[in-house]
């Protein structure tokens, strides 16, 4: 480096697209012949959701986006926790006294980026501000509050796009009364607005003719009790400026307190095969309908007999949640966002047992059915003849059951069913559903959630996840078809308090040997894969880890995206298995053995674990295949083991990485979701002990080429899919899948001689005599 | 791949001069107290129990005062002490071996230990100043002057009375810190490698190497090397917070304290005063102690986190082109600063010379206070491994000279070579299929006269 | 499964040492004129050890018959004015002056008779409160130690206040060295050995400085480091509580553990009555017994 220059000048400011978004989209302005068509027909998704907050920033010499000049710090800025920057990313300073009255703020209104120990970012985004009004938070409460909380003062795009983004949100609502659909608000200009659309108007259902007043209906707040919760505490007033606190102390007890309060609300009725069309319409016109269930007064559906049973304690951030959602006493439509193991199965219990009415539940597999089951029936005063699956395994008889459980899969099914089957999914599209519960929502692609809406009708849907970040980025759509986000707990924090497990995170570079990397670089994608899985150091370091953790008599799971591997890592290592062929009777019995036994401490799963198994007893994760650079998938293996644990950190996870492979870029994007949650990623490079172990494989050089040559001759498409995962996700997969593989004549025997001849070229001498090693 | 940075404490520096230069420097008391208090601990006691023992002591006796489980501190306090020519070896009448402490030495130490003696310099009597100044104003006096050169070497210049003199430029470009952009008579000052370095140190490692810098021109400016030592010794025993008198003073003296001035080692209210205030800067210099941090309320500004990111309390030009040297630089708010350490911006300063130590120290000495008690260390132990661990990527090769011998006729000769050098240990490599072999250097003298000897047989 | 940590570099540690003087110059010594002599060595001693380092701190106790003073560090700064006429380092002039300056007045400021024991262990409690206060009050680590230097001999009357100070300075790891003159305190062996310090008894005044230097100037870390004398036999008598005379064998209280060289029916501490089962018939046994060994209940 000869001398340090500065990068180039100042950038000239962006030439704004101010005209755009201020007119745009302003509901007086909105012409029903201009076609903006294309966007929204489809999504169902209003426009102000799509908008992005302009950043106008210049950059500083160093490229850093430079914002001194439009936020003014003010004189007590020290006694204030967090910065605003105009591009909606919010600094929160984690160890400031007001953090606590900031932090429920900033859940509230905007999403979070990362939250380590001392300093949280946060984004505001449209979606985030949509699920702040219909929370019952109001425009000006949230740019007030934000005034109040900052450190400077607040650039004016943020409030602009606050505004815009809040304006039209939560106004109106769309109300099951009576089994009478009604659509209400506190707003009657809001509602002569919309009464003036010709499409609602025709949506509207006039008891008697002539009648064009509007219902008004005078009612009084009630709180609901969500059973097995408390009230809710009152804040302390230590070193918080006296601004901040009053207004916190407003926000919190806005629905809680005077319980009698009555308010003044306007109403009509819309006819009920019309529902989609007057909410699509809403959408469209930036007014997007709350769906709420007024289950206490819903005299048509009957209640079933379910209750919490008293075992059942909820924690402090399940109580949160749940009285969120059921805060104005009625049953709000939305998403929690829960950690993995932090206990969403017992919040979805207890939603149910607050409706009482029929519950529909969806899962991802037939193995998280049976968990589901088993969760009602622990938490719950369900019984077995309460409760009926629908999987392709197991039919329950469906009449007079109140909780169903099927799987997305079986749902959205278009080929033919059984005769059984097209009985059962009968009666379910027959059903008026009270609630139903989305376990893992976003694993669900957007499309195949509409097919699941219209054919079910659910007064409140409730979905659960563990993490609300997909690779693709469309959880905007998803989440206005469910529901804005309800609450979102912090990991770090619930860490701390000990409701999950303290993991210890590590990734352990395994070097590769000097054969397979040179293979490596001549490969092609598809066997690279493979070459940096089968990796022998890897197979040592995988043997090693677990001959350490089983001595320490922990329970272990390996996870293995790529087939191959997995079957040849558990069947050298002589440990049991499971992978999309596995019958659901060998996967229960495995893990039946896996908990209970104590000679099965280890077992190797692929893909299909991903979803939602239920193991309580593991805590040690071994990783030895990665999928893509998936963030999700990290965040959700980390879920196994994350039940909480009495004492110190004993909860391991290992994420075996090849070095100076693609791997490691992979694994770097991977871990970007769990540090920025605040856990720590250590780095290994060198296992003591491991020379020493006795009993590790593969030690020899010419083990170790036999490997290679196995590899080398291994087929091509050894890459499970699961049905109903694709989607998004498949722009991602990676498929070792030539013609050969599609067509089904993929049997490495059959092609073997062929291949061979081409690879023999570019084959190393060194291998030329393995040529007559078949498998 | 550091590039050194050297003479980084008082002792090796000294080690450098000319014994004749040593002697003069240990006439005086400041001088021969700040090399002693720079010496091991064991080699103190054994100067102050020499103390007053005019005579040579055998060695023998010297010997027996150490316990058998600290001979090697014994070992390397002798030769600390006989490598500043604090004590030389004699010979006792009876022939035994004996030490002797340097005369001027021990009578400079004496004096300052108990009194007697010439008065230093500026102990001059003085009447009490009308304008005093306090510790407060001192210390922000030195950090304005030192941050002057610190953000003329990164460009940024800060109105006011800033822009250092000429020949502070001089010094910066002579000691490497900066160098020319080109030959042209206008053109800019640039900051090099050893720049970057200089800036990621601690302000009294960099004073002190300034200073070292500036002393090596001394004298081709005529003025005496061990004057101006020894002047900066005395500064480093003064009290803060106190004036003392400059009269009497030789000329060159007057200007080196204007330089001093300058630098921010020194205030003086006005040029022709008669008396100076030393402060923090001069007085930790010599002691090389960095426990003379202000006070506690001077508070680190910067917090690491576990993901990567580093925010920075500073608006100032200075921290913020510091921290853009390894650091991407994100969000610059009026008091806050967001960057993140990734993977291309730590190789970037890597690659410019910097360690990974550097980066983490720099770093730890400004932390926030509230990382201080934080469980996974001031800066989390991952980010402090995998700054490491980015470093040591980038030594994955292992560079060894050798030569490499193909072409052989046949597979014996092949053979024959490749047995010999395996032999001898220098073999490197050897692919017998294409029958080439490769040799370390060292081992190539001997494999090629192998090889002439037994041409000469095989043909 | 260790990850790569850097050793951290280590600093030095620093040392506050405190000086407890006993004033009360025993009458040989004023005899002999040696008093300045002594309190000369006592303040190189001094000085060397601010000598040391940059990061020592000093304190120096007197102690009299009628009080135990703190004379260095004062709260008046008077370094200000100090302009040492010589060649000596500023802050050791400074404190040369003080603590002479506060030793006069010390002693200047009692009239009366010097056959009383001096306060030492008020001026130890002195001490120990003052390393504390810093302790706490320092950013990193201080050692601290404590140096005795007394020449009065037993001061049994004080032996309850020795044990106390003695076990607080072990507990915050304080060492509590002695140097005697002439008489030897077996309290203070005691409490050098209880501490961990050094206790050395100089025989007489000349050479003073060199055995201060030679075995109390190294801090607790050197001294591993340096064959020092080690005392072979420690004095462990212990001083009764009606007479404060020093006793080998004695009666001790089961409830309060204080010690008798006489038997007493009451302890005069707690006032336990002492139950003797098979005492009367002993005693009209053997009137004349002067051992008694009755087990005391």
């Amino acid at each position: 480096m000869s001398g340090y220059k500065r990068k180039g000048g100042y950038s000239t400011r962006s030439g704004g697209n101010n005209a755009n978004h201020a007119n745009n989209n302003h509901p007086e302005r909105y012409k029903p012949d201009e076609d903006e068509g294309e966007q929204f027909s489809v999504d169902g998704v209003p426009i102000a959701a799509k908008k992005q907050l302009e950043d106008k920033s210049c950059e500083d010499e160093y490229g850093a986006k430079d914002y001194r000049d439009q936020m003014i710090l003010k004189p007590d800025h020290a006694s204030r926790p967090l910065w605003v920057s105009a591009d909606g990313h919010i600094f929160l300073e984690a160890f400031s006294p007001v953090y606590k009255h900031a932090h429920d703020f900033l859940i509230a209104i905007a999403e979070p980026v990362c939250r380590p120990e001392f300093i949280h970012e946060y984004k505001l985004t449209s979606y985030s501000l949509y699920a702040a009004v219909s929370v019952g938070l109001q425009t000006d409460d949230i740019i007030e509050y934000l005034r109040r909380l900052s450190k400077t003062s607040i650039p004016e795009g943020i409030l602009d796009f606050i505004r815009i983004c809040t304006v039209s949100y939560g106004k109106v609502k769309l109300v099951l009364k009576q089994n009478r659909y009604f659509v209400e608000s506190n707003h009657p200009e809001v509602l002569q607005k919309l009464l003036k659309d010709p499409v609602i108007q025709n949506c509207r259902l006039k008891r008697s003719e002539g009648e064009v007043e509007l219902l008004t209906v005078t009612t009084t707040k009630n709180t609901t009790i969500v059973p097995g919760t408390k009230a809710a505490e009152p804040g302390d007033k230590t070193e918080v400026p006296n601004d901040i606190f009053d207004f916190y102390e407003r926000l919190e007890n806005d629905e809680e307190e005077e319980p009698d309060r009555e308010t003044k609300v306007v109403s009509f009725e819309v006819m009920q095969d019309k529902i989609e069309d007057i909410q699509k319409r809403c959408i469209e016109l930036e007014y997007p309908l709350l769906a709420e269930y007024d289950f206490k007064n819903d005299t048509h559906n009957p209640d079933i007999n379910v209750d919490l049973k008293p075992s059942a304690l909820l924690r402090p951030y399940q109580e949160k949640s749940l009285r969120k959602m059921f805060g104005n006493g009625r049953a709000r439509s939305g998403v929690i966002v829960l950690p993995c193991g932090a206990g969403k199965s017992l919040t979805g219990v207890t939603a149910c047992c607050t409706v009482r009415k029929r519950c529909l539940v969806l899962c991802n597999s037939g193995v998280s059915v049976e968990q589901w089951k088993a969760q009602f029936k622990m938490w719950s005063t369900a019984d077995d003849s309460m409760i009926c699956r629908f999987t392709s395994e197991a039919k329950d008889k469906p009449v007079g059951c109140g909780i169903c459980i099927t799987t997305y899969a079986m749902i959205t099914h278009t080929q033919k069913r059984s005769w059984e089957g097209e009985q059962v999914m009968q009666w379910l599209k027959e059903q008026e559903w009270g609630i139903m519960l989305l376990d893992e929502v976003h694993t669900i692609p957007a499309k195949m959630f509409r097919r699941v809406l219209t054919l079910v009708q659910a007064h409140c849907k409730l979905g659960l996840t563990a993490t609300l970040v997909r690779e693709d980025d469309k959880i905007a759509d998803l989440n206005f078809l469910i529901g804005p986000k309800i609450y979102e707990a912090n990991w770090l924090e619930l860490q701390k308090a000990g409701f999950i497990a303290k993991v210890a995170c590590s990734e352990v570079w395994c070097p590769m040997t000097p054969e397979f990397y040179r293979e490596y670089l001549t490969a092609k994608a598809a066997k690279k894969l493979l070459l940096f899985v089968m990796n022998p150091n890897k197979f040592q370091i995988c043997q090693y880890l677990i001959q350490y953790h089983e001595r320490r008599k922990d329970k272990i799971i390996v996870f293995s995206d790529n087939v191959f591997a997995l079957k040849h890592f558990a069947e050298k290592l002589r440990k049991p298995f499971i992978f999309g062929p596995t019958s659901q009777a060998e996967r229960m019995q495995i893990l039946q053995n896996f908990k209970y036994n104590p000679m099965v401490n280890t077992i190797f799963v692929s893909k299909v674990a991903d979803t939602s198994f239920d193991l309580p007893e593991a805590n040690v994760l071994i990783q030895i295949s990665a999928h893509g650079g998936s963030r999700r998938q990290e965040a959700q293996r980390l879920g196994r083991i994350l039940r909480a644990k009495k004492g110190a950190c004993n909860a391991f996870f290992y994420s075996l990485v090849s070095q100076d492979t693609m791997e490691m870029h992979f694994s770097r994007k991977r871990q970007r979701f769990l540090v920025n949650q605040g856990y720590s990623y250590k780095v290994i490079t060198k296992l003591e002990g491991l020379q020493t172990e006795e009993g590790i494989l593969y030690r020899s050089k010419t083990e170790q080429l036999r490997l290679l040559s196995q590899v080398m001759q291994a087929g091509e498409d050894e890459v499970e899919i699961i049905p109903g995962d694709s989607g998004a996700e498949a722009r991602t997969q990676r498929r070792l899948g030539g013609i050969g593989g599609l067509s089904g004549a993929d049997m490495g025997d059959v092609y073997a001689e062929v291949r061979k001849a081409k690879d023999q070229a570019t084959r190393h001498p060194l291998f030329k005599r393995f040529k007559g090693f078949g498998r | 791949m550091t590039v050194g940075i050297q003479y980084r404490d008082l002792i090796s520096y000294l080690r450098t001069l000319e014994s004749a230069v040593l002697n003069q420097l240990y006439k005086h008391p400041a001088t021969c107290l700040a090399i002693f208090r720079r010496l091991p601990p064991l080699a103190r006691q054994y100067v102050i129990r020499l103390l007053h023992i005019r005579q040579a002591v055998p060695q023998a006796v010297i010997n027996s005062w150490y316990d058998p489980e600290a001979a090697r501190d014994h070992t390397s306090s002798e030769d600390a002490l006989l490598s500043l020519r604090l004590w030389h070896e004699t010979t006792l009448p009876g022939g035994l071996p004996g030490w002797q402490l340097n005369p001027t030495f021990q009578e400079m130490l004496r004096q300052a230990l108990a009194g007697g003696g010439d008065p230093w310099i500026v102990y001059g009597e003085l009447d009490k100043d009308k304008h005093g100044r306090d510790t407060k104003f001192l210390d922000q006096y030195a950090q304005e002057r030192w941050d002057c050169v610190l953000h003329y070497m990164v460009g940024s210049e800060v109105n006011s009375e800033s822009g250092i003199s000429q020949d502070a430029v001089r010094i910066l470009l002579h000691s490497g810190l900066m160098k020319k952009e080109d030959d042209s008579p206008n053109s800019k000052n640039l900051i090099t490698m050893e720049g970057f370095q200089f800036l990621l140190m601690d302000t009294e490692d960099q004073v002190w190497y300034f200073i070292l810098q500036y002393l090596s021109t001394v004298e081709t400016r005529g003025v005496s090397l061990v004057d101006c030592l020894q002047f900066i010794f005395q500064l480093s025993f003064l009290t803060l917070g106190k004036d003392y008198s400059i009269k009497g003073v030789s000329e060159n003296l007057l200007v080196f304290l204007q330089h001093l001035r300058e630098f921010g080692l020194v205030y003086q209210r006005k040029r022709k005063s008669g008396r100076f205030y030393p402060t923090r800067l001069a007085i930790g210099l010599a002691s090389g102690l960095k426990e003379l941090q202000a006070t506690k309320d001077e508070q680190g500004y910067i917090i690491v986190e576990t993901n990567y990111r580093v925010y920075a309390y500073t608006d100032s030009p200075l921290q913020v082109a510091l921290l853009s040297l390894f650091c991407e630089l994100l969000y610059r708010f009026p008091n806050l600063l967001v960057a993140v350490l990734t993977r291309e911006s730590v190789r970037q300063a890597l690659k410019g010379g910097i360690t990974s130590n550097q980066i983490t120290h720099f770093l730890k000495s400004r932390s926030h206070r509230v990382v201080l008690e934080r469980e996974e260390g001031i800066i989390p132990m991952t980010v402090t491994d995998q700054l490491r661990l980015w470093e040591l990527e980038r030594d994955r090769f292992k560079f060894g000279e050798s030569v490499l011998y193909s072409q052989f006729q046949t597979t014996g000769d092949f053979e024959m070579l490749r047995n010999y050098a395996r032999d001898i240990g220098v073999l490197k490599y050897e692919n017998p299929q294409k029958r080439f072999l490769v040799v370390s250097k060292s081992g190539d003298a001997e494999v090629r006269q192998f090889w002439k000897r037994h041409k000469k047989d095989y043909d | 499964m260790g990850s790569q940590i850097q050793p951290e570099e280590e600093d030095e540690v620093s040392e506050l040492l405190a000086v407890v003087l006993d004033t009360s110059f025993n009458s040989a010594l004023i005899k002999e004129k040696n008093v300045g002599q002594l309190l000369d060595a006592v303040v190189i001693f001094s000085n060397a050890h601010l000598m040391n380092s940059s990061k020592n701190t000093l304190a120096v106790v007197a102690c009299h018959p009628h009080t135990a003073k703190m004379i260095y560090p004062v709260k008046k700064d008077s370094i200000q004015n100090i302009r040492p006429p010589d060649a000596q380092m500023e802050i050791l002039a400074h404190a040369t002056q003080v603590i002479r300056d506060g030793i006069k007045e010390v002693v200047t400021s009692w009239q009366g008779v010097y056959s009383i024991e001096p306060l030492l262990t008020g001026g130890m409690a002195l001490a120990l409160c003052y390393i504390a206060k810093r302790m706490a009050n320092t950013v990193g680590k201080l050692n601290g130690r404590i140096l005795v230097l007394s020449s009065s001999g037993e001061s049994a009357h004080q032996y309850l206040n020795f044990m106390n100070v003695f076990f607080a300075a072990q507990r915050k790891a304080i060492v509590v060295d002695s140097c005697v003159i002439q008489n030897d305190c077996g309290l203070l062996q005691q409490g050098a050995d209880i501490t961990g310090g050094n206790y050395l008894k100089a025989p007489s005044i000349a050479g003073l400085l060199e055995y201060l230097l030679w075995v109390f100037l190294p801090p607790k870390s050197l001294r591993a480091k340096l064959v020092l004398p080690k005392p072979d036999v420690v004095d462990y008598r212990t001083a009764c509580f009606c007479h404060r005379n020093l006793i080998e064998v004695g009666y001790v209280c089961s409830v309060c553990l204080s010690i008798f060289c006489q038997f007493a029916p009451i302890c005069s501490t707690c006032q336990t009555h002492f139950k003797f089962i098979g005492f009367k018939q002993s005693m009209v046994k053997k009137k004349e017994q002067k051992s008694l060994q009755a087990p005391l209940l």
